[in-house]
């Protein structure tokens, strides 16, 4: 990376415009997910055939995928940090560690479709299934592109060579990344964790 | 030109033990619920849990989203929105 780009220009807000724009869109997505999750929760035991959610859901999976997200974003800010400090090999091995994080959660959720699939519950079995498959499936594009986004920063970092270091664009992915985080620490909880209430 | 923001962010030490909190705060979440008693009692269960999720969502936002750090316009950004689907969603909740 090159000296100036180390630095972000002037701009009215004081803020780079990447990354006020990264969060102008997530906070365009509280309002997606939002949606979602008040969808679901209104749906959710209105099935009038299939398996009910809690025939089915299996927190100890989610509990254990809910841990690789929360430990993704340790290496997230890990990786930002090595970078910012232009170590190649910590900013390359966290930053692998970020999609590992996402590929082994979005591993989680194929096996959790596929169990629930298999006990009869489908996409158009009933208003709880599409709520809930709506909600979580659109969680898990978000976690496909985050994992695009960072595989791309990585192959990246190896084809630039050792000198690239790029700070801004890795905090913005980073943001992303975070957040698809954040939101799925309250869909465990009000999906999953709140199912007997 | 500004110089970037990065002195400001934690050092890697706060991370980990964020991360180790972060930890602890799931697997209290998941002996809480393994509790056949407790998971049914909505009177405990929901403040509980929702106290629990909020310490994370804030640990993550303040601290990994550099929050706490950053100008206070992204606070302001992000808190409005989140604040307004909060209150949009939940009078939503009730009134259906």
């Amino acid at each position: 990376m090159s000296a100036h780009e180390d630095v972000v220009h002037s701009t009215v807000t004081g803020v780079d415009n990447r990354k006020l724009s990264m969060w102008v869109l997530i906070a365009s997505e509280c309002f997606l997910f939002g949606s979602l999750i008040v969808n679901y929760l209104i749906n959710r035991d209105r099935g009038l055939a299939g398996p009910t959610a809690r025939q089915i859901y299996d927190i100890d999976i989610t509990t254990l995928s809910t841990f690789d997200l929360l430990m993704s974003s340790v290496a997230m800010v890990l990786a930002l940090h090595a970078c910012q400090n232009r170590e190649l090999q910590k900013f390359r091995f966290w930053t692998g560690m970020v999609v590992l994080g996402g590929v082994i959660f979005l591993g989680f959720q194929f096996y959790e479709f596929s169990h629930f699939v298999h006990l009869g519950l489908g996409l158009t079995t009933n208003v709880f299934g599409s709520s809930f498959y709506l909600l979580t499936g659109c969680h898990g594009a978000h976690v496909f592109l985050g994992v695009l986004w960072m595989s791309s920063i990585l192959a990246t970092s190896f084809v630039r060579g050792e000198n690239w270091f790029p700070s801004l664009p890795l905090e913005v992915a980073g943001l992303y990344w975070h957040f698809v985080d954040v939101v799925w620490i309250i869909i465990f909880t009000v999906v999953y964790l709140f199912v007997y209430i | 030109m500004v110089k970037s923001e990065k002195s400001k962010h934690a050092t890697v030490k706060l991370y980990w033990i964020f991360a180790g909190i972060l930890c602890v705060i799931t697997l209290v979440e998941w002996l809480i619920f393994r509790n056949e008693e407790l998971r049914s009692n909505a009177t405990f269960m929901v403040p509980a849990l929702s106290i629990l999720s909020l310490m994370k969502f804030s640990m993550v936002c303040g601290w990994y989203m550099h929050l706490r750090y950053d100008n206070k316009i992204l606070m302001k950004v992000f808190g409005f929105s989140a604040f307004m689907a909060a209150v949009t969603f939940g009078i939503l909740l009730l009134a259906i």
